[in-house]
């Protein structure tokens, strides 16, 4: 795999209005790799994808610049810039039988997907799809694309939102919760389907997540957010072993372990500001300089 | 069920209500009234049978199609409603489908622009509509395109030009709550995960509006114009008394002032079976439009 930088962020701040919920988030991501973003509700973790992809009316972006696949964000037009990210960036919700229209088949939204960029050929759609569907483990092709999405559980509309992003042949995936409605069995299938998505089509992904464990197993790197700041990005076994920023380390603290009891999380205050300073190679910690 | 159950509500309520109908239609037909006249008219009408024996006799003549003969003119009732239903059925076809013309494209431009100069005009303009009763702009019109100007008859004929102010007087307040509810429909459709979905993957702003945000706002779209139906179809009593338009609403009122009771039964079945058939073609739309409908 190519050692390719597919998606830059350069002091990125943004905000709904009343301030900036992220600021000053810098990082780079390369093709095929994955990155997870770790954090408390509320800390902007998905004001940060929402801000790369900028299809919504909301954040909006108040300083820093995205640089997408060579592209400066910045220097095009919103109609351009909306059909550079759409086209290249797949975004996975929380929920992503909601993402698609609950009583419209996913035959024809994936036609209208793949038409809107120019990119359906009527001859090897099924062929293509059937292919993509195999690979993730999907059977009955054509009955998954006859149905609706209201008709199929989390799981399935779950790597159904991912089919359409290999199918599309998109450069990034950025994905919200991906796991968070899922069982313990689908949670291990999907993760085990991004490890391949970036491992055999070279997708790179942004990940943002609750979950410690789902981001060590399919994360290269972790980033980890605290009141719309990156507080520490790091290899993802490094972190997990040798967390540096308090807060990271109250974050892995309360995680539950089978068999023994809730951990209470420390509501005291962490520090937030400062500057990301790599304090050993590859790992950086938000530090007062 | 709920027709038979509406007659029965309809025919004791005639029952108790206050005056002899047999009384009421000989002096409707000018004849001197003697207690033996009366008596013999009761006789003929069966109204000295008991309530039940005389509902039981007028179900099962309905149910044939009988509804009787009207008091006034002793004609048969189901031909008066049929003869005014086919005006009905102009001004309530004429004035629904200018209201659709014109509120449906322009709720979708208000929601898609919210808040822009049009919506706002037309958001104004829309809460005039509504506030204003039927009668208000009934009279309105008449002074103004009759009186002021000459330019329409104020007793409606049959004409096209006859027809305009009546279609009128009904499709500005239509066209107002169209307006309100279809644009609220749409900007709902509009606000839901499925948009934002549509548009992160990058899909036609037109292929989301008129594929996907149009075919599902259309459930409760279709409910509201079912139940306007349903209202038009019933007549406008005061919109067709107004312009003198002969439909089913002036003939209700008619006969209600002359206490023309089979006409006023009549009526009650009649519309109740013109609502209950609505609804179940709306019912039958919403399981082609919505797939969960008829697995629910």
């Amino acid at each position: 795999m190519s050692d390719k930088t597919i998606l830059s962020l350069e002091g990125l701040c943004a905000g709904y209005g009343r301030g900036d919920a992220i600021s000053d988030i810098s990082l780079s991501l390369s093709t095929g790799e994955a990155l997870c973003v770790v954090g408390q509700s509320g800390c902007g973790k998905s004001t940060l994808l929402k801000s790369v992809i900028g299809v919504f009316d909301k954040p909006v972006i108040s300083a820093g610049d995205i640089v997408f696949d060579g592209c400066r964000l910045s220097e095009l037009s919103q109609k351009r810039r909306c059909a550079l990210t759409t086209s290249g960036m797949g975004f996975i919700f929380q929920t992503p039988g909601a993402a698609f229209n609950p009583i419209r088949s996913y035959k024809k939204q994936f036609i209208e997907t793949l038409k809107s960029h120019d990119k359906y050929d009527a001859k090897s759609f099924l062929p293509s799809i059937k292919d993509v569907f195999s690979r993730l483990g999907l059977q009955d092709c054509e009955r998954i694309l006859a149905s609706c999405p209201y008709e199929m559980s989390g799981g399935m509309n779950q790597r159904i939102a991912l089919a359409l992003v290999i199918l599309m042949q998109q450069k990034l995936l950025l994905a919200d919760e991906p796991t968070s409605a899922l069982d313990a069995v689908t949670r291990r299938t999907v993760a085990d389907e991004l490890i391949a998505m970036r491992t055999d089509c070279g997708i790179a992904q942004m990940i943002v997540t609750h979950d410690f464990a789902l981001a060590s197993y399919v994360a290269d790197r972790i980033a980890v957010m605290h009141c719309g700041r990156i507080v520490e990005l790091a290899p993802a076994k490094e972190l997990v072993s040798s967390p540096l920023h308090p807060y990271t380390r109250m974050l892995l603290e309360a995680v539950p372990a089978l068999g023994g009891s809730i951990p209470t999380f420390s509501d005291a205050p962490v520090q937030s500001a400062g500057k990301l300073i790599e304090a050993c190679a590859g790992h950086f910690v938000l530090s007062e300089v | 069920m709920i027709i038979i159950g509406l007659s029965f509500l309809t025919y004791l309520l005639m029952y108790i209500s206050p005056g002899d109908p047999a009384l009421k239609k000989l002096n409707a037909q000018g004849i001197t009234v003697s207690e033996e006249t009366l008596e013999a008219a009761r006789e003929e009408m069966g109204l000295n049978e008991p309530f039940l024996a005389r509902y039981a006799n007028w179900l099962s003549n309905a149910l044939t199609g009988d509804l009787g003969a009207s008091y006034k003119d002793g004609l048969p009732v189901a031909n008066k409603l049929m003869h005014a239903m086919r005006y009905t059925l102009i001004l309530s076809a004429a004035s629904l489908a200018v209201s659709l013309i014109i509120s449906l494209p322009l709720a979708v431009i208000t929601a898609v622009k919210k808040d822009g100069v049009l919506d706002n005009i037309v958001r104004l303009l829309s809460f005039i509509g509504n506030s204003l009763p039927n009668f208000l702009i009934s009279v309105l019109l008449m002074y103004f395109f009759c009186v002021k100007t000459d330019l329409l008859p104020v007793i409606a004929d049959e004409s096209v030009k006859g027809l305009i102010l009546p279609c009128l007087a009904l499709t500005i307040p239509m066209c107002a709550r169209f307006l309100r509810q279809f644009r609220a429909e749409v900007l709902e459709q509009l606000g839901r995960d499925y948009v934002l979905g549509a548009r992160a993957r990058g899909v036609k702003s037109s292929v989301i509006l008129f594929k996907n945000v149009l075919h599902n706002a259309a459930i409760p779209i279709l409910t509201i114009v079912a139940l306007s139906v349903g209202t038009l179809l019933g007549g406008s009593v005061v919109v067709e008394t107004i312009f003198r338009w002969p439909g089913i609403g002036k003939l209700v009122m008619d006969s209600i002032t002359a206490r023309d009771y089979p006409v006023i039964q009549g009526f009650v079945i009649f519309t109740s079976c013109i609502y209950v058939l609505i609804n179940l073609a709306a019912d039958l739309c919403y399981r082609r439009l919505d797939p969960r409908v008829g697995q629910m």
